[in-house]
């Protein structure tokens, strides 16, 4: 009886030191793969350069146009204004920043008469004209490490009712802070 | 004491089925689950792709107007609507992005 006893726990019990190693590895692979899940998720960074340049189209298309009607310090009575050379501080817009060393942003402003809308009367460009060869070369597509690019126009009229069209183009670039590159 | 009828010690060292068995399991379950993870990982990879915040119904193939530009243009039509179909096919050539 008493051996019997004894038999139960058996003497060699190399084998199990050798599984326990085992699972430790295994606790690690997994662990480390877990990490690295978390890693590259949120290691991405979220891109808002679509929303940011929605923005600024919005706040130079308030500039430009308000009550349905172009502003006179731009274009009066048909005749586009001088004064669109301080454009920025009309519209209340600060490109450059501390934060980057080169302005992250460019606007081009058009405008054209609705009888000839291949030449325009007035265009306004402001900002770093570096980042508007990224535009045509993501006419088909767009790739996340070039600046974003987003045009829209809108119909309005100046003081004189005389029709237009105006065409905004806005980039924003900042692709270290919104790709992970 | 429970008694063995092949157990000598020549015996133990020949037959070793049972463990070779069990390690081979181990080795291909180790492998099933180092290659679980690598899908995980990269399912990982292409998750973390889609965080663009955007401002459209992309999927459906709708980039939805600004409405601040919208606004600008019916107000626009209301002092000066003559050629509107001109007008709305100028401006559908001309949003992009």
């Amino acid at each position: 009886m008493k051996n019997k006893i004894f038999d139960f726990f058996p003497k060699n019990s190399r084998g199990d030191k050798i599984l326990s190693i085992y699972w430790f590895a295994i606790l690690l692979i997994v662990a480390g793969g877990i990490f690295a899940m978390v890693y590259v998720f949120y290691g991405a960074p979220y891109d808002v350069r679509q929303i940011e340049a929605r923005e600024l189209t919005n706040q130079i298309a308030n500039c430009i146009s308000y009550t349905g009607k172009i502003n006179t310090n731009l274009i009066s009575g048909g005749v586009p204004s001088l004064s669109s050379q301080n454009f920025l501080e009309q519209c209340h817009l600060i490109f450059n920043s501390s934060e980057w060393s080169d302005e992250q942003f460019y606007t081009e402003v058009y405008i054209y008469k609705l009888d000839n809308p291949d030449n325009p009367v007035l265009d306004i460009k402001k900002g770093n004209n570096n980042w508007l060869a990224g535009c045509s070369i993501q006419e088909n597509q767009t790739q996340e490490n070039l600046p974003f690019c987003l045009t829209k126009s809108f119909y309005s009229v100046d003081n004189t009712d005389n029709p237009y069209i105006i065409k905004i183009l806005s980039v924003v670039r900042k692709s270290e802070k919104n790709v992970k590159m | 004491m429970l008694k063995c009828k092949n157990c000598n010690s020549s015996n133990f060292l020949k037959n070793k089925k049972a463990q070779t068995a069990e390690t081979m399991t181990w080795i291909i379950a180790t492998l099933v689950i180092i290659g679980i993870l690598i899908i995980f990982v990269y399912l990982s990879v292409l998750v973390s792709k889609t965080k663009v915040i955007g401002v459209g119904d992309v999927q459906a193939g709708l980039q939805k107007e600004s409405p601040v530009l919208l606004e600008k243009t019916s107000l626009g039509k209301i002092i000066n609507d003559k050629n509107e179909n001109i007008i709305e096919s100028i401006l559908n050539q001309g949003n992009s992005g």
